[in-house]
C-alpha cells in the first residue's frame, strides 16, 4: 500500500490546520498517516517538500545525520513575514549561538557547553527553587481570588521564574524576554515589527551577557562568560534561544494540561487522588497534546536519502508532524485515549535526534511541581467560564494552547 | 548483557539516566553519558534496553556476551 508510487503519486498538500476536536490534531493528518508514513507538503512559499505522519519513520529521520537544519523553514505562515524574518534573523552575528539552525560540529560544542545545567541531576537539585516558585505562585493566585487566569497569573510566570534562575537573571526580568518572544511567536505581527523584536530581544541578551562578565553568579551565563568555550555572539544567540524556548512553551503546555485535566473531572480527580502519579501524568500529557503543532522546524537532505518507501531528494525539505507521530497506533495502542497508565515514553514532543530539547527535564519538573501544587491546593479547581469560552490558539502558531484559561476554586 | 556509549555522537540530552538511572549518569562538565555499570546486571537489562533504544543521538549499542 505504502508504495514508492504511491508516496510519490499522492497530491502535494499544504500542512493541514483544521482542528475539529479541541484535543485532537487535525483529522486531515490522520487521513494522510492512513495512506502512508509520508506524503509530499507545499511549504507556504511554494517550494515542494515532505510531511513525515508515521513514528518510526519520524525518529529515524530525525536522527539521520545526512539532514540539515541550517536552512530550516516553517511550514506555515505568510511566506513574506517569515521569509524576511529567516533573513534578518541570519544576517544577526548572535544567529551564530542559535542551536536550532545548527549543525555539527558547531551545534555539538555549543550544545556541550551548555548541557551540564540541563542534565536529569542539575534540573533534580533545582526541585527546591522551583517547589518555592510554585508556591509562591499559588499564594499569589490566593491573595487575588477567584476567578484567575490561569495562564498569566501562574504558568508564564513560574516558567519564565525558572529559566531566570537557570540563566542567572532577576525574575523582574521576566518582561524584557516575554515581549519580545510574545511578538515573534505572533502569526499577526509585522515583518517590521519582529525585526524590532529581534533587535530588542539581542540586546536584553547582550545586556546580561555584559552584566555577567562585571559581576558573575553560580549560572549557565556566568559559566558561558568566563570559561571562554564559545564567543560572545554565541552566547547571546544561545541565550536568546534559551530565554524564548524555555518559558513560552512550559507556559503553553502547563495552561493546557490544566485545561485538559479539568475540561474531563476523572482525568483532574485520577491525579488529585494520587498526586505522585505528576511524572507519569505529565509524559502521557506531553504525548496526547504535542503543542509544537507544526511539527518539528524543517530538516533538508544533504544527498539522496532512501527512509522506508520514500527517497527524499538532495536540497529537499522535511517536517515530521509531532502530533501525528504521537498518535501513531503503531507506536501507542488506541492512541487517541489519554491514558495514565500507558508507558508514554518515546513519545516526539520534545523532538528526537541532535536537537532534542534540551530543557526537556526541566520542562518535565517545572510541570510535574506545578500539576502537584495545583491539585494539592486547589483540589476543587474549575474552570471558571464554560468549555466552549475558551478560545484557543489557531494553526498558524508554532504552538497550540489557550490564550487564557479562567479557573476558580 | 554489556552497554557501550559512543561519545562521538552523545548529545548529553540525559533520556538514558531518566530510563535507567542505576546505569547511566551525566557528566557534569558536558553533560555526556557515563556508563555506571558496563557489564548490565540481568535486573536492569529491559530498562536499558529501552534507553538504548530511545536515545535521540543513537549513542548507546548493547553487545550480548554471546556476541562478544
Amino acid at each position: 500500500m505504502n508504495s514508492k508510487q504511491d508516496a510519490v503519486a499522492t497530491e502535494p498538500v499544504e500542512l493541514p490546520s483544521k482542528r475539529i476536536e479541541r484535543l485532537d490534531p487535525p483529522p486531515a493528518l490522520r487521513h494522510l498517516r492512513e495512506r502512508g508514513p509520508a506524503c509530499r507538503l507545499r511549504f507556504s512559499d511554494g517550494q515542494l517538500g515532505w510531511l513525515v505522519l508515521g513514528y518510526s519513520l519520524g525518529r529515524e529521520l530525525l536522527v539521520d545525520s545526512r539532514f540539515s537544519v541550517a536552512d530550516f523553514v516553517q511550514p506555515l505562515g505568510d511566506p513574506e513575514v517569515v521569509g524576511e524574518v529567516d533573513r534578518i534573523e541570519r544576517s544577526m552575528p548572535e544567529h551564530a549561538g542559535v542551536l536550532i539552525a545548527l549543525d555539527p560540529p558547531q551545534h555539538t560544542r555549543i550544545r556541550r557547553a551548555a548541557a551540564s545545567y540541563f542534565t536529569v541531576k542539575a534540573v533534580a537539585d533545582r526541585e527546591a527553587a522551583i517547589e518555592r516558585i510554585v508556591a509562591g505562585r499559588l499564594d499569589a493566585m490566593e491573595a487575588a481570588g477567584a476567578p484567575v487566569d490561569l495562564l498569566t497569573a501562574f504558568a508564564l510566570p513560574l516558567s519564565s521564574f525558572s529559566i531566570c534562575e537557570v540563566l542567572g537573571v532577576p525574575h523582574a526580568d521576566r518582561e524584557r524576554f516575554e515581549r519580545p518572544s510574545a511578538v515573534l511567536a505572533d502569526p499577526g505581527a509585522s515583518a517590521a515589527e519582529k525585526r524590532a523584536a529581534l533587535v530588542e530581544f539581542s540586546d536584553y541578551c547582550r545586556d546580561v551577557v555584559d552584566r555577567k562578565r562585571e559581576s558573575p553568579g553560580a549560572d549557565l551565563l556566568s559559566d558561558l562568560v568566563s570559561s571562554g568555550k564559545l564567543s560572545e555572539d554565541e552566547i547571546v544567540g544561545l541565550a536568546r534561544q534559551l530565554f524564548e524556548a524555555g518559558h513560552e512553551t512550559t507556559a503553553t503546555m502547563l495552561t493546557l494540561s490544566v485545561f485538559t485535566l479539568l475540561s474531563e473531572r476523572s482525568r483532574w480527580d485520577a491525579l488529585r487522588a494520587d498526586p505522585e502519579r505528576a511524572a507519569a501524568v505529565v509524559e502521557e500529557l506531553m504525548r496526547y497534546l504535542s503543542i509544537l503543532q507544526m511539527g518539528t522546524f524543517s530538516r533538508t537532505a544533504t544527498e539522496d536519502v532512501e527512509l522506508g518507501d520514500v527517497v527524499i531528494k538532495q536540497g529537499e525539505k522535511v517536517v515530521v508532524s509531532i502530533p501525528e507521530a504521537n498518535r501513531d497506533p503503531e507506536k501507542f495502542a488506541e492512541p487517541d485515549a489519554l491514558d495514565f497508565d500507558r508507558n508514554a515514553a518515546g513519545h516526539l514532543a520534545f523532538g528526537h535526534g541532535r536537537h532534542m530539547c534540551i530543557g526537556q527535564h526541566l520542562a518535565r519538573w517545572e510541570l510535574k511541581v506545578a500539576l502537584r501544587g495545583l491539585v494539592e491546593r486547589f483540589p476543587d479547581l474549575y474552570l471558571a467560564v464554560p468549555l466552549e469560552e475558551v478560545h484557543f490558539y489557531g494553526g498558524e502558531h508554532l504552538l497550540y494552547g489557550v490564550e487564557a484559561l479562567p479557573v476558580a476554586w | 548483557m554489556r552497554v557501550v556509549a559512543d561519545l562521538d555522537v552523545c548529545i548529553g540530552a540525559g533520556v538514558c539516566v531518566l530510563t535507567a538511572p542505576k546505569v547511566f549518569d551525566q557528566s557534569s562538565e558536558d553533560g555526556q553519558v557515563r556508563v555506571l555499570v558496563e557489564l548490565v546486571p540481568a535486573a536492569e537489562e529491559m530498562l536499558v534496553r529501552e534507553a538504548v533504544d530511545l536515545c535521540p543521538s543513537a549513542a548507546l549499542s548493547i553487545e550480548d556476551d554471546d556476541e562478544s
